[in-house]
C-alpha cells in the first residue's frame, strides 16, 4: 500500500491536495495529513509514508527542518520528499536541495503535475 | 730631525776642531794627524752639502707643515659653517655641561649666541628637574652602551616658553672610558606635534572605530570609537594582534601586508560579527608615508609601506532594514500565493470533476441545462485563466520590487549572444506556432561574449519576442545581433501594428499598456517591458523602441561584454564556463533528465545524442527494440524518443509494450520515424508523432514540453 503524507499549515492546501490525489486514493493510495512541522515528523516516523508533500511555511518545526531531520538523522533514505513553497526565491531552491529534499515545487501548482509525480515515484 | 742633530753634532765637531787648531794645540801640521788642506777640505764640503740637504728637507717639511696648517683651518671653517648653518641644534656635551653649541641650538632656545649656553648645565633646557634628571639617567645609560637615545620632550626656552623637541644624541667614542663626551641634537617639532593632535583630534571624533597596525603588527595608533566598541582596555592594546581580535580581522590586516607591493590601493573589507550581535563591516588599507617624504620617485614605493589602517563601522540597524525588506517580499509573496493556489486548485478539480463525472450524466436535450451546463464550464475556465493572469501579475509584481530594492540575486556568467537568442526563441516558439508567425534571426559573426544574469539576459529577449507575437498578425518577426559601440545590441523586429511616438517611452513604464483601454483588452501584466528596462540598466545598457504606426516596431537594447579579469575572477569565469558549456536541462529541482534514443542508425543516434546532451540532457542508446526494451527495465528514463522502422521489434511494438505497462506508460514517448503513420502512433498512445528531418530547436521543443510541461510566460 503506497502511502503519501500532506503537510500544511493552510487547512484548504491539505484539502486541495487530498482532492487532487482522490483518484489515486481509490486506486489504494493511503494519504494522512499533518497540520505542522512537529505533526509531521511524527507521522513519518509512525507511519512511513514512501511520498511527502511538505509546506515550507509551518510552525513548530519549517519543511526545511523537517526534511533535513528525515534525511540525514533518521536517515529513512526511501521517503520521496517535495517541498512546497509560495516563496520562489532562488536562496531558497538551495536551501530545499541542502535540506535533502528531492524536489521542489513552487505554488500555485498544477494539480495534474502532483497526480503524475505521485504515480512516477509511486 | 736626525739631519739636524747630525748637522749640529758635525758642525760642533768642526768648530770644536777649528778651535783647537787656533789654539795653537797642534804644533805643527803634521801633528794633525792625517789631515791634509784637501782633506779638510774635502770633509768640510761633505758637510756643507748634507747641511745643506737637510736645509732643504726641513723647508719642505716646514712647507708641508703649512700646508696642513692651511687644510684643517680649511676644514675647521666648513666644519665650522655646518655646525652653524645647521638646521638642527647640535651639541657636545661632556659631564652635562654644553661645551660646543652651534648657532641653531641658541636660536632655538631663544639665545642670543652659543657663548650664552657654552659652560653651561644642560639642565637649563629642560621645564623641570624630574625631566632633567629622568631623561638624563635613561639617555646615557643608552648611550654609554654605544646606542644611539631618542626621545621627544617638552623644552624650555630661554624666556620660559615651551616647546616639543625631539632629541637624540650618541656618545663620542664609547670605548674610552674616560671620554665620556657625546653628541646631541635638538629638533624643534612643534609644528609637527600640533598638526598630530589636530588629526587626532579629528580622528577622535571618528563614530567608527579606527586603529593603525604598524610595521611591527601592532596596534600604533587608535580612537576613543575603537575603545568603547571593541571595549578594550588601553593597556592591553600592546598585545599581539591574534590575542586582540578574531580571524575575519587578523585575515584582513595580513591581506594589506600581503599585497602591499601589488594593490597598493586596494581596500579589504569584511563583516564581522562583534559581541552582543552586532554586525560590523571593517575596512582595512595600506598606508604610505608623504610622497614628499619617499626616497623614491615612484608614487608608492615598497619602502614607503608604513602599516594598515582599519576602520569598524557598526551595521547592525542596515542588517536589520535589509532583513526587513527581504522579509516582507517574501512574507507578502507567500501571503498572495497561498489563497491563490487554493483558487486555482480548487477551480481545476472542480473542472475535471464536472467535466468527468457531472457533465456526462445531464440531460443535455434540455436546451436550458445544456446552456447551463456550458456556461458553468466557461465560468470555470475564466476563473482558472484569470488565477492564471494573477499568478504572473504576482509574479511581475515581486520581480520588479525584488529588483528595486536590489534583492535580487545577479549570477552573472559568460555567454554567447546566439546561445540566449537560441534558448528565447525555443522558449518562445510555441507561441510563433500558434499564430502561424516565422521567426528569423540574424546574428553577426565573431561578436565578443557577454557577461551577466543569463536567466535574466534571457527573459529580456523571451519579453521582446512575446511583445512581437503579441502585437502581429502575419509575416516574420526577426531577432538580430550585432556589434554596436563597445556592446552588443540585440534586436525584435515585427511587422505588426506598430506603436505611436507618444507611446514609445510610455511602453517602459510600469502598467501603462499600449491600446484603447476600452476596445483592447490588456493582456499581460504591464509590467514585462518595465522588468526589462531594469535588468537591461543593471548592467548601465540601454533599451528603447523604434516604430511607425502600421510599420511595425523595433525594440532594442544593448548588452554587457565579457571582459578579462584578475586571476581570482578568472578561476571563477572558468568554472562557469565548464558549467556553461553543458547547459543544465529545465527541470524541476535542477537535475538532469534522461532520455533513451532508440533507433538501428549509429548515425542518427549519434546526432540525437549530441543535440540532446548540447541541451543539457542525459541520454541513453539502443540499437534496436529488445535492446531498447531491457534498457528501459533496468533504469529509469525521463522521455523515450523512438524510430520506427528496426530489425525485430518496431518501435511501434515497443510502444505498444510501453503504454501498457504500467511501470512505463507515463514515461512520454516522442516517435521520431520516416513512416508517416500517425494514426498507429496515436492510436498506441505516444505523446509526439515527428518525422525525420524535423529541425532540431524543433525537436528539442518538444522533448521540453513535453518533460516540463512548462509555457513560456
Amino acid at each position: 500500500m503506497p502511502k503519501v503524507l500532506i503537510a500544511d499549515d493552510e487547512p484548504h492546501i491539505r484539502l486541495l491536495l487530498e482532492q487532487t490525489l482522490e483518484d489515486l486514493e481509490d486506486e489504494g493510495l493511503e494519504i494522512f495529513t499533518a497540520e505542522n512541522g512537529a505533526e509531521a515528523l511524527e507521522s513519518i516516523k509512525e507511519n512511513k509514508p514512501d511520498m511527502v508533500f511538505l509546506d515550507v511555511m509551518m510552525p513548530k518545526m519549517n519543511g526545511f527542518e523537517v526534511c533535513s531531520e528525515v534525511k540525514n538523522n533518521l536517515k529513512i533514505p526511501d521517503i520521496y520528499i517535495v517541498l512546497l513553497t509560495a516563496k520562489g526565491q532562488e536562496i531558497d531552491k538551495l536551501k530545499g536541495m541542502e535540506s535533502g529534499a528531492d524536489m521542489y515545487m513552487t505554488k500555485p501548482f498544477n494539480p495534474d503535475d502532483i497526480v503524475k509525480k505521485v504515480r512516477e515515484i509511486l | 730631525m736626525n739631519a739636524e742633530n747630525n748637522i749640529e753634532k758635525e758642525s760642533a765637531g768642526i768648530s770644536a776642531y777649528i778651535k783647537r787648531v787656533l789654539n795653537h794645540e797642534f804644533d805643527s801640521l803634521s801633528e794633525i794627524s792625517g789631515i791634509t788642506n784637501s782633506e779638510l777640505a774635502e770633509s768640510i764640503m761633505s758637510l756643507a752639502s748634507e747641511y745643506r740637504n737637510s736645509l732643504i728637507r726641513t723647508e719642505d717639511y716646514v712647507k708641508s707643515l703649512a700646508e696642513e696648517k692651511n687644510k684643517a683651518a680649511q676644514t675647521q671653517k666648513v666644519y665650522g659653517a655646518m655646525l652653524n648653518n645647521s638646521s638642527v641644534g647640535i651639541t657636545l656635551v661632556r659631564e652635562r655641561h654644553f661645551v660646543i653649541v652651534n648657532k641653531k641650538m641658541a636660536e632655538m632656545f631663544g639665545y642670543d649666541s652659543p657663548d650664552e649656553l657654552i659652560g653651561k648645565l644642560s639642565r637649563i633646557c629642560y621645564r623641570s628637574d624630574r625631566d632633567f634628571q629622568e631623561i638624563g639617567r635613561s639617555a646615557y645609560s643608552t648611550v654609554r652602551a654605544g646606542l644611539e637615545y631618542k626621545v621627544e620632550y617638552i623644552a624650555k626656552r630661554k624666556d620660559g616658553s615651551e616647546f616639543w623637541c625631539l632629541l637624540s644624541g650618541k656618545s663620542v667614542n664609547p670605548e674610552e672610558t674616560d671620554n665620556a663626551d657625546s653628541v646631541w641634537i635638538f629638533q624643534d617639532i612643534d609644528e609637527r606635534k600640533r598638526q598630530e593632535s589636530q588629526s587626532s583630534v579629528i580622528i577622535s571624533s571618528l563614530s567608527d572605530a579606527l586603529f593603525v597596525v604598524n610595521l611591527h603588527k601592532k596596534i600604533s595608533s587608535y580612537n576613543f570609537a575603537f575603545l568603547s566598541m571593541f571595549g578594550f582596555n588601553e593597556k592591553e592594546l600592546g598585545r599581539d594582534l591574534s590575542f586582540l581580535f578574531d580571524e575575519k580581522i587578523n585575515e584582513l590586516i595580513n591581506k594589506v601586508f600581503l599585497n602591499r607591493d601589488i594593490n597598493k590601493k586596494t581596500i579589504y573589507a569584511d563583516e564581522i560579527e562583534l559581541s552582543g550581535s552586532r554586525i560590523c563591516k571593517a575596512t582595512a588599507t595600506s598606508m604610505y608615508l608623504d610622497i614628499e617624504n619617499s626616497l623614491s620617485k615612484d608614487d608608492y614605493a615598497a619602502d614607503a609601506f608604513a602599516g594598515v589602517v582599519v576602520t569598524v563601522r557598526d551595521i547592525t540597524k542596515e542588517k536589520e532594514v535589509d532583513m526587513m525588506k527581504t522579509d516582507f517580499i517574501s512574507t507578502v509573496s507567500h501571503e498572495l500565493r497561498t489563497p491563490l493556489t487554493s483558487i486555482l486548485g480548487f477551480a481545476n478539480i472542480i473542472s475535471k470533476k464536472f467535466k468527468d463525472s457531472v457533465y456526462p450524466v445531464l440531460n443535455l436535450e434540455d436546451k436550458k441545462i445544456k446552456k447551463t451546463a456550458d456556461q458553468i464550464e466557461s465560468n470555470l475556465g475564466i476563473i482558472i485563466s484569470e488565477g492564471q493572469r494573477l499568478t504572473s501579475l504576482i509574479n511581475d509584481v515581486l520581480d520588479i520590487a525584488k529588483m528595486e530594492a536590489g534583492k535580487v540575486e545577479w549570477k552573472d556568467e559568460r555567454f554567447t549572444s546566439m546561445y540566449a537568442i537560441e534558448h528565447a526563441v525555443l522558449a518562445t516558439s510555441s507561441l510563433f506556432q500558434e499564430k502561424k508567425l516565422g521567426i528569423v534571426t540574424d546574428i553577426e559573426d565573431g561578436l565578443p561574449d557577454i557577461y551577466a544574469d543569463k536567466d535574466r539576459f534571457i527573459q529580456v529577449i523571451i519579453n521582446f519576442l512575446s511583445n512581437a507575437v503579441k502585437f502581429t498578425s502575419y509575416g516574420d518577426i526577426t531577432v538580430g545581433a550585432k556589434s554596436f559601440r563597445d556592446s552588443v545590441l540585440i534586436s525584435v523586429l515585427d511587422k505588426g501594428a506598430g506603436i505611436s511616438k507618444e507611446n514609445l517611452t510610455k511602453v517602459f513604464e510600469k502598467f501603462k499598456q499600449v491600446g484603447d483601454t476600452l476596445t483592447d483588452k490588456p493582456k499581460g501584466t504591464g509590467l514585462g517591458l518595465p522588468i526589462c528596462k531594469q535588468i537591461v540598466e543593471h548592467y548601465g545598457g540601454k533599451i528603447w523602441a523604434e516604430s511607425e504606426i502600421g510599420e511595425g516596431s523595433t525594440f532594442y537594447f544593448t548588452a554587457p561584454l565579457y571582459k578579462e579579469q584578475s586571476s581570482s575572477t578568472h578561476i571563477k569565469d572558468f568554472i562557469e564556463q565548464i558549467k556553461n558549456s553543458a547547459p543544465p536541462a529545465l527541470g524541476y529541482g535542477g537535475t538532469s533528465k534522461k532520455i533513451l534514443i532508440v533507433d538501428d542508425d549509429g548515425n542518427i543516434r549519434k546526432l540525437l545524442k549530441q543535440e540532446l546532451e548540447y541541451a543539457g540532457y542525459i541520454t541513453d542508446e539502443a540499437s534496436d527494440g529488445l535492446d531498447a526494451l531491457n534498457k528501459i527495465k533496468r533504469k529509469k528514463y525521463d522521455l523515450v524518443i523512438l524510430d520506427v522502422m528496426m530489425p525485430g521489434l518496431s518501435g511501434f511494438d515497443v510502444a505498444k509494450v510501453l503504454k501498457n505497462s504500467p511501470e512505463t506508460m507515463n514515461i512520454p514517448i516522442i516517435i521520431l520515424s520516416v513512416v508517416e503513420d500517425k494514426e498507429t502512433g496515436f492510436k498506441i498512445g505516444v505523446e509526439k508523432y515527428l518525422i525525420k528531418g524535423v529541425e532540431y530547436p524543433q525537436l528539442l521543443n518538444e522533448v521540453d514540453g513535453l518533460l516540463n510541461k512548462r509555457v513560456s510566460k
